[in-house]
């Protein structure tokens, strides 16, 4: 294998959903060219809105749960006692297994004394990518699912592989499992804000995450006005870095309802995320 | 007939748990030999697929009949494959509720 171009991850966070995580990431993406866009909220993916996109690829994500060769199974059981995530069951002298439980850890195979239990893939949901000019890549749980976990692993792969040296990672909200998998190798986050007491709130909760994955952060406010506020005052108070601040504008939520990327046809904005982008290079040193 | 009750407190008189797999402990009637007796549920706290492993405690006792108010998908698959009926609890402890469904059985 060739040796690889040095990767910078951009993750752009919230607590919760709604609070513009996905504008904040495909205006960066507007003025950062080189860089690769990835939707990581397999849940609802809807970077991809606000792009003419005409070649997307699609590529399967399988996971692997146990499958039962029933002429082999003596009903010892080692395998549901093995099983930490309660996926499987013996009821009546046969062996159930949950697919929508397993966590794909392969203890029931290792433990069945008889040989009985064998890989079986199946689908949970699939990767889009781009080949063209804007390079977008998302992750599209099926639905039913517990865990998108795996599709986030299979889009980390690659954004390793992949030709840009620069990715922006659109993160699921919350601060579950699928979010802390997306931040896996961040080497930089936008943490993004709005100004109210909730808005405090939900910065708390992931900045406490942030800490704890040891990744360093600028925070966004989103809807900022003029007006005194508690993020502002927090921000300050703690000495944390507000990098950029996106003014409260009709105009603009409207424009981005509508999947226009306002970064495009407005120079005010542009100039912010221009700006945004700089300091952005500067905290990569790229 | 082997009815179980999912129930809080681990008595007789025990008001139902809401929840099935997450109920303390379960009330299990023999309506052979009359008698009752109550399992703990070592699921109540754990993570995920607690209905599956809640059902099979169930049915390594013998149980045919759950009264509980509501069972979640995967719980009401095993308890489908194992056999087991269901049907809705009425106001009242666990052990009038046992009373009441098999007096309505009669
Ligand atoms: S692979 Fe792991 S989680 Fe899945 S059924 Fe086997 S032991 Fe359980
Ligand atoms: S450990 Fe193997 S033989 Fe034993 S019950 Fe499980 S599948 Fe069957």
């Amino acid at each position: 294998m060739s040796e690889q171009k040095p990767k910078r991850k951009v993750s752009v966070l919230s607590g919760k959903g709604g609070t513009g995580k996905t504008f904040v990431s495909v205006n960066l993406f507007a003025v950062m060219t080189d860089a690769l866009y990835v939707d990581t909220d397999i849940e609802e993916p809807n970077g991809f809105f606000y792009f003419d996109i005409e070649d997307a690829e699609s590529e399967d994500v399988t996971i692997f749960v146990p499958k039962l060769n029933e002429k082999k199974c003596d009903g010892t059981q080692a395998c549901v006692n093995a099983c930490k995530f309660n996926a499987m069951a013996f009821i009546d002298d046969e062996l159930m297994i949950f697919d929508d439980l397993c966590h794909s850890c392969g203890a029931c195979i290792y433990a069945c004394p008889n040989d009985a239990l064998s890989k079986k893939y199946i689908s949970v949901g699939e990767i889009k990518e781009t080949r063209n000019n804007p390079r977008i890549m998302w992750g599209e749980m099926k639905p039913g699912k517990e865990s998108g976990v795996p599709i986030v692993e299979r889009l980390n792969e690659k954004i390793k592989t992949s030709g840009e040296s620069l990715a922006i990672v659109d993160s699921p909200p919350g601060i579950g499992c699928a979010v802390i998998e997306a931040m896996r190798d961040t080497d930089y986050a936008i943490l993004v804000a709005e100004p109210s007491l909730f808005g405090l709130h939900n910065m708390k909760m992931t900045i406490k995450l942030l800490d704890y994955l040891d990744v360093s952060y600028g925070i966004l406010i989103n809807k900022y006005t003029d007006e005194d506020n508690p993020v502002s005052d927090y921000a300050k108070q703690e000495k944390l870095p507000v990098i950029a601040k996106i003014p409260y504008d009709r105009t603009i939520a409207k424009m981005n309802a509508q999947g226009i990327i306002v970064a495009d046809v407005d120079k005010k904005i542009r100039q912010i995320f221009v700006d945004l982008s700089e300091t952005i290079r500067e905290e990569l040193t790229l | 007939m082997i009815i179980a009750v999912p129930i809080e407190k681990s008595t007789r008189k025990s008001f139902l748990s809401q929840s099935f797999a997450r109920a303390s402990y379960f009330g299990v009637y023999d309506s052979e030999n009359e008698t009752f007796h109550v399992l703990d549920n070592p699921y109540a706290k754990g993570q995920s697929g607690v209905g599956v492993k809640a059902v099979e405690l169930l049915r390594n006792h013998d149980v045919n009949h759950v009264i509980a108010y509501r069972i979640g998908t995967k719980a009401k698959q095993v308890i489908d494959a194992a056999n087991i009926t269901v049907s809705n609890p009425i106001d009242g402890s666990c052990i009038e509720n046992i009373e009441t469904f098999l007096e309505d059985k009669q």
